[in-house]
């Protein structure tokens, strides 16, 4: 009996380090969507009601010499809906994306996608000129150039053959 | 009973709570591809509407096609560039194959089936097959 409990315990104990590595990969992109209740017809209200209250918004970070680059998902966005600030070394990101379709009556089978606004912080490595920021939308995903500050850039300092 | 300290299950519920885009019960998700895009299906009077989010892939790397009452949209997302190897910070994107399957309830006509795709959304249109106003009959002879 206390062999089973240990065996038990110990496949419990895995199941519980697999959730938590699990977490801490998708919790950050796991973002709150809440309904504006802007919605413009008897569908898009249907459709927020159905629709998930969290959905995922991958991120990534890169950082070269120069730069910080984030890319974020954000489909199905009009890029005037979203907003973009820096706060030291915080960027923010909100926005809203909208149940914009023409449609008839019909029924929803799978709702997966999430809808209405959200917002999601995002830490960079460095210190960013956020006034010289340039911003892309392509294929449904954000890209951010932010250019890093003077004294946040790496300075190589070279060596003379003496 | 004090054998089992925790009840797994609930934490299971709290995944499908948390997670309802990344599990659901429509046995659908292929195991083998890298990520499976989010979808919306709804059934109209003549057709369904099928709205996927597949951002950053472009239309050309989708793939999509019918088979025997089986939907399947597949495909790839690729790297933007090759140099782009080093210096992250943070990566939650997912890169290399998805796919998903959908069995729809009704007999679509499969060469009518078009779509779009517009700031990483893709939207297939799939008209229903006409109705036969009579079930064949089989004499038996």
């Amino acid at each position: 009996m206390a062999k089973l409990r240990e065996n038990l315990d110990r496949a419990w104990s895995q199941v519980q380090s697999g959730w938590n590595n699990l977490v801490s990969k998708a919790s950050d992109a796991l973002t709150r969507f809440s309904s504006s209740g802007n919605e413009q017809d008897e569908d898009a209200r249907t459709l927020m009601r159905l629709s998930p209250d969290w959905g995922l918004l991958a991120a990534e970070v890169r950082e070269t010499e120069k730069e910080v680059r984030v890319r974020l998902e954000v489909p199905g966005m009009n890029p005037d809906d979203l907003d973009v600030q820096v706060h030291g070394k915080l960027l923010s990101i909100a926005g809203e994306k909208q149940v914009q379709r023409e449609s008839d009556e019909g029924r929803y089978h799978v709702t997966e996608c999430a809808y209405g606004s959200f917002a999601r912080q995002i830490p960079l490595p460095s210190e960013v000129d956020a006034s010289a920021t340039r911003a892309e939308y392509h294929k449904g995903v954000l890209l951010l150039h932010l250019p890093k500050l003077e004294k946040a850039r790496v300075r190589r300092i070279p060596i003379k053959n003496g | 009973m004090t054998l089992m300290k925790r009840n797994p299950w609930t934490l299971f519920d709290e995944f499908n709570r948390v997670f309802p885009s990344v599990l659901t019960d429509d046995d659908s998700r292929v195991v083998g591809s890298n990520w499976s895009p989010a979808v919306d299906i709804k059934e109209e009077e003549g057709r369904f509407v099928i709205h996927a989010d597949i951002p950053g892939v472009a239309p050309e790397d989708i793939d999509i096609s019918m088979e025997q009452g089986v939907l399947t949209i597949k495909g790839e997302r690729k790297h933007e560039s090759e140099e782009e190897k080093e210096g992250y910070h943070r990566i939650e994107r997912e890169y290399g194959s998805f796919m998903r399957r959908f069995a729809l309830p009704e007999n679509v006509e499969a060469d009518q089936i078009t779509a779009s795709s517009k700031d990483g959304v893709v939207e297939l249109i799939l008209p229903k097959a006409e109705k036969k106003a009579e079930p064949t009959r089989i004499k038996i002879v």
